[in-house]
């Protein structure tokens, strides 16, 4: 019953693999519809899962029985915590599964009722499966308190993306995408496994809390070296990253969709964490070298590109450099680090909401003329005002533009390490403002007058998600002090504790 | 006294099967003596105290996973006049980057390697892990010393995975 | 229509007491060795070097004298695996001739028993393998144009090592397990015999010949097939037991009662994935005569086809031993629990004492692995070839699954019944009613295979 209560959201997730596993092999392919509906009504429940863990939180008198000691969900045996669940993972787990439903419901239009040619030439639903071991694998990373678990947490990620981009099994690119990716991505967790071997000889254990206190030796050292850099390949930091513009490129969009939100969003938890848990480290020199190639790279490297996925992926290269700036500055100070970190959260958070909103435009845009080629795709939005706001809303995001939260966002990152590391900060200033290049020809060849140009019918769940999603990104960007508050404080009990 | 030659025999063994296996350019033969040096290691796992861990090694690679790959190299139209004429190693100057990378991260690899030994020393206990500790890391949920309950998560999201991956892995191959 | 019933229960009946008989008189070939290593003491000796207090692993200290009772043990395992086999190769030329009508190998005799050239059908033709085994040592290896050479003489050596090596785990008692009392026990039985499937496969590549090749394919794919729910229905009857050694499989089965009646469905299931194993009839795709020749076989010559031979028949001998082990109670004959309850009775005429000397002793697990031998060579001679898409959905759509569930109706066996197998008589007994009531068709259709062209 205590593992129940502390394990809810997982255990749903497990659950519902299973059922939508059994229910892919034994429904006959007519009740997809209402399949759709069971998932979408499943991550609601999952939403409140997390809620009621917050409930549970909360309370401080252990009321369900009388030996549960449910005001710390940290589930542990005898002394040892093997999966944490503070305040800190359990709104990180909010996000993602608040995340994961709008996400899920993009996928809207591949299964409208009453549709005849359900099953559809790239879409399969079995990506449902693979989808919810992503958002379960994402928990698990975030929750983990060992090495063993985040290394079974990043691989319950990592191996269904593989999957995820060769789901269009026809498509050459896909295949090859996916190959890319995979063998890539078999580096990182090598080096996963080389550090945490390393940590193991040095201390015996494989609880982060007892190796991260040992480094005073340099092998330690070493190993958290490696560690970071096994991270930084599924980040896709500039030197480490040259998967992802196949992967990317390779995969189509709803794949894309899954791949490149809550993968990043939940490493990137991840990767705070650990960072929280060792203050006094320095490797700023490090971080330098990744953040400053991933800016300047990526940006060059998306100028010249025609293929929207590409550019995309360049985009979150990008992206990576700028977060990577707090990192690399870092310094002794606890509050300052903090709020450092907690502005990093932020940016990835409505980097990722922004990201959705323009691949569920992408969604519609490849459903109809099956190419993502900017060439080809002249025009294509100009009938389509709905589409044409979200896109031009997320774009802006991204390109971090003043009503936005995308602005904000930078514009804090920039502040709170422009005083360690100004040469960074500029270098960040210059590529964002070159950025904006290509950020504004997709906009502009999406826009250019086209005889040919169609209407294309949008489902009125997309309409209000991505709605939502925009409304959201503006609020974020004119309130952000409402969220900056919550992570900071989740970023503070972590030290706590 | 003992223990230790056999011990750098079967090292010295799996070596040189693994280089056998990188450099041979029939790939059926690679493939046996990949099989061979999986064999090999589950001798060392044995020296080291693990005998559920060596028996592991020998059902699951080298008795199930190696033989598939001979069972896919079979299903290849290789004819052996074909094989056995490339060079071993046929030099191409893109290569010379990958060789230093390469040089890189091996020396890397073994400066770690000389770094434990001079910062913590070589420590070998001379413990035996049984079947039972293995069972109750994975299953017994009560705190039993080193070994009660600690894994127990890990193994049932390992199943996930595993689940996952034949999921998708069936996906991915399937015709329509 | 009586009549023939009639005849042939009285055909089988024959047969059987026939078998029997031979068996019975030919474990006698194999106990004296053993007798004599007794009372000489080597036994002991290699018991206390590699045998249950340790391993070989352990005793690293004195390498002479493990080399030492290494080779005395090798020499003692051959000498069993030659016998059990020359023997089993004789009783299936006898029991296949006496199913078929005929009178099978009768002219080359044992001096002073019979006279040579006499057509004696019970005992005639008792020095035929031996003299198999010698025609085939005089010839020369062909090693064929375009064969790897190398992998070519390595299969059948590594084949016959496999064999070997298993040999040296057999579980022929409490004090007699060469190879050490393991905690990993039969696990690492299975570890070993899995290796069968390597050597063969190393034949059929090597060989360079597409009937080879064609049954080598078939071999990865049926015994890479079995070997999962031969696992898995050995893990569903280890519920009980809770340990892999031998002796307290044993054990477990002298303090209860045989494993057999725990779970006989899952007897069953070990019994034909062994068989499938072992590449032997109703399951022998791998060198099925009318299709591939020999299939991995067909290139081998004299003494390179005898060490496959020779692994064959040792193999089966050594998986009916483990089959005994496992489900018949193993080296013990009648479990202790009976013998308890029987003790008033059998005191009162006076023979429990003697009971009690003879009955935790290694001829019984021979004499069960005979039965079990005896069994199978049945099988061979009875049934039909399957097909090999029948031979796979098999494994993967019946035995896989059955084992699944047998393994948690075990597990419930255990917890909630203590011990007492209510579930896994429920499931058998549902098992074979739905086996009853299942109209079988089997597809005439070829699907699912792939082409080799």
């Amino acid at each position: 019953m205590e593992w129940v209560a502390k394990l809810l959201p997982e255990i749903w997730l497990s659950v519902n693999i299973l059922l939508f596993m059994s229910f892919l092999n034994f429904k006959s392919k007519d009740d997809f519809y209402s399949l759709y509906n069971l998932f979408n009504f499943s991550l609601f429940i999952l939403v409140f899962s997390v809620l009621f863990q917050f409930y549970l939180l909360s309370t401080n008198n252990p009321s369900l029985e009388s030996n549960l000691d449910l005001a710390n969900l940290d589930l542990s045996i005898g002394n040892l915590i093997i999966y944490s669940n503070g305040f800190f993972e359990l709104i990180s787990k909010l996000f993602i599964s608040i995340i994961s439903v709008f996400i899920s419901v993009s996928f809207y239009l591949y299964f409208k009722k009453g549709k005849e040619d359900f099953l559809h030439r790239y879409f399969k639903p079995d990506l449902l499966c693979v989808y919810l071991t992503i958002i379960l694998g994402s928990f698990v990373l975030v929750s983990s308190n060992d090495f063993l678990t985040f290394l079974i947490g990043f691989e319950l990620i990592a191996i269904p993306s593989y999957f995820a981009i060769a789901m269009d099994n026809k498509r050459a690119e896909s295949l090859e995408g996916s190959m890319k990716y995979f063998l890539i991505g078999s580096l990182s967790t090598i080096s996963l496994i080389l550090s945490i071997l390393i940590f193991y000889i040095y201390s015996g254990s494989l609880v982060f809390s007892s190796n991260f206190g040992m480094f005073d030796y340099f092998g330690v050292k070493l190993a958290f070296v490696i560690f970071i850099m096994g991270l930084l390949i599924k980040l896709a930091a500039f030197p480490l990253s040259f998967w992802i513009q196949d992967a990317y490129a390779g995969s189509r969009t709803p794949y894309l969709l899954v791949i490149s939100t809550i993968p990043k969003l939940a490493v990137l938890f991840a990767f705070i964490k650990v960072i929280l848990m060792v203050p006094y480290l320095n490797l700023g020199t490090f971080l330098f070298v990744f953040s400053l190639f991933s800016m300047v790279m990526g940006t060059f490297f998306a100028l010249t590109n025609n293929d929207i996925r590409k550019i995309l992926a360049f985009s979150t290269i990008t992206n990576i450099g700028y977060i990577l700036i707090p990192f690399s500055s870092l310094q002794g100070n606890l509050v300052n680090n903090s709020q450092a970190l907690s502005v990093v959260y932020f940016y990835i958070l409505q980097y990722v909401l922004a990201t959705i909103l323009f691949i569920s435009v992408l969604i519609y845009l490849e459903e109809k003329y099956d190419t993502m080629d900017l060439e080809k795709l002249k025009g294509a939005l100009s009938n389509n005002p709905l589409l044409s706001v979200f896109m031009i809303v997320s774009l802006v995001t991204m390109a971090g533009l003043p009503p936005t939260s995308g602005f904000i966002a930078k514009f804090l990152l920039f502040a709170y390490s422009y005083s360690i590391s100004p040469f960074l900060v500029w270098v960040g200033i210059i590529t964002s403002v070159i950025s904006l290049y290509f950020y504004y020809r997709i906009a502009q060849e999406l826009y250019v007058k086209n005889e040919k140009s169609e209407k294309i019918e949008v489902g009125f769940l997309n309409v209000f998600s991505n709605s939502v999603l925009s409304l959201m990104v503006v609020f974020m960007g004119f309130f952000p002090n409402l969220f900056l508050n919550i992570i900071y404080f989740a970023i503070i009990s972590v030290f706590v504790k | 006294m003992w223990s230790e030659v056999l011990y750098l025999v079967l090292l010295i063994g799996v070596l040189i099967l693994s280089l056998v296996a990188i450099f041979n350019r029939e790939v059926f033969n690679a493939a046996v003596s990949l099989v061979f040096a999986f064999i090999l290691l589950s001798g060392i796992y044995l020296l080291l105290g693990s005998e559920f861990l060596a028996v592991i090694q020998l059902i699951i690679y080298a008795g199930a996973i190696a033989i598939l790959i001979l069972f896919a190299i079979m299903h290849t139209p290789a004819k052996i006049e074909s094989l056995g004429q490339a060079k071993i190693f046929d030099y191409k100057p893109h290569y010379l980057p990958a060789f230093l990378l390469g040089i890189v991260v091996f020396s890397t690899l073994l400066g770690i390697g000389f770094l434990i030994i001079k910062e913590i020393g070589i420590n070998v206990n001379n413990f035996k892990i049984t079947l039972k500790d293995f069972a109750n890391a994975l299953f017994n949920l009560k705190d039993i010393g080193n070994y009660g309950g600690r894994f127990v998560l890990v193994f049932e999201l390992a199943g996930i995975l595993i689940l996952a991956s034949v999921i998708a892995a069936i996906t991915v191959a399937k015709k329509e | 229509m009586k009549n023939d019933i009639l005849r042939f229960v009285n055909f089988t009946i024959k047969t059987i007491v026939f078998y029997f008989l031979i068996s019975f008189a030919l474990i006698l070939l194999i106990l004296p060795i053993y007798y004599l290593m007794d009372m000489l003491g080597v036994l002991a000796l290699i018991n206390n070097i590699l045998g249950v207090n340790g391993g070989i692993w352990k005793n690293f200290g004195n390498l002479p004298m493990v080399i030492a009772t290494s080779v005395i043990g090798i020499i003692l395992v051959i000498t069993v695996l030659m016998v059990s086999v020359i023997v089993n190769v004789w009783i299936e030329r006898k029991l296949s001739a006496k199913i078929q009508g005929r009178m099978g190998p009768t002219l080359v005799n044992l001096p002073f028993l019979l006279k040579a050239g006499s057509k004696n059908m019970w005992l005639g033709g008792l020095v035929q393998p031996i003299a198999d085994v010698i025609k085939l040592i005089q010839k020369e290896i062909m090693i064929p144009q375009g064969s790897y050479p190398f992998l070519y003489i390595l299969s059948p050596i590594l084949a016959f090592t496999t064999v070997v090596v298993a040999f040296g785990m057999f579980p022929f008692s409490n004090n007699y397990i060469l190879l050490g009392n393991l905690d990993v026990g039969l696990l690492f039985i299975f570890a070993v015999s899995s290796y069968m499937v390597l050597s063969l496969v190393l034949a059929a590549w090597a060989s360079n010949n597409k009937y080879s090749l064609l049954g080598g394919l078939r071999t990865v794919a049926q015994m890479l097939s079995y070997e999962i729910p031969l696992l898995l229905s050995f893990l569903a009857v280890m519920v009980f037991t809770g340990s892999f050694k031998i002796v307290d499989i044993v054990s477990f089965q002298n303090d209860h009662f045989w494993l057999i009646f725990y779970s006989p469905l899952m007897f069953v299931i070990f019994l034909w994935s062994m068989v499938a194993e072992n590449n032997r009839a109703p399951f022998d795709l791998p060198e099925a005569e009318s299709e591939l020749v020999a299939g991995f076989v067909t290139e081998y010559s004299s003494m390179t086809f005898a060490l496959f031979y020779l692994a064959e028949y040792g193999y089966l001998f050594f998986n009916s031993a483990i089959i005994a082990t496992i489900f018949l109670g193993g080296y013990s004959l009648i479990p202790h629990s009976i013998l308890n309850l029987l003790s008033p009775l059998l005191q009162s005429i006076g023979i429990y004492g003697y009971i009690m000397a003879i009955n935790d002793n290694f001829i019984w697990i021979i004499l069960k692995a005979f039965v079990v031998v005896g069994l199978i060579m049945f099988f061979r001679w009875t049934y039909p070839r399957i097909r090999i898409d029948h031979l796979m959905d098999l494994a993967w759509k019946a035995f896989i699954p059955i084992t699944l569930i047998s393994m948690m109706v075990s597990a419930i066996d255990v917890l909630l019944f203590n011990k007492i197998p209510v579930l896994s008589w429920i499931l058998f007994a549902f098992v074979v009613y739905l086996a009853s009531k299942r109209n079988v068709k089997l597809s005439t259709k070829y699907r699912n295979i792939p082409k080799f062209t």
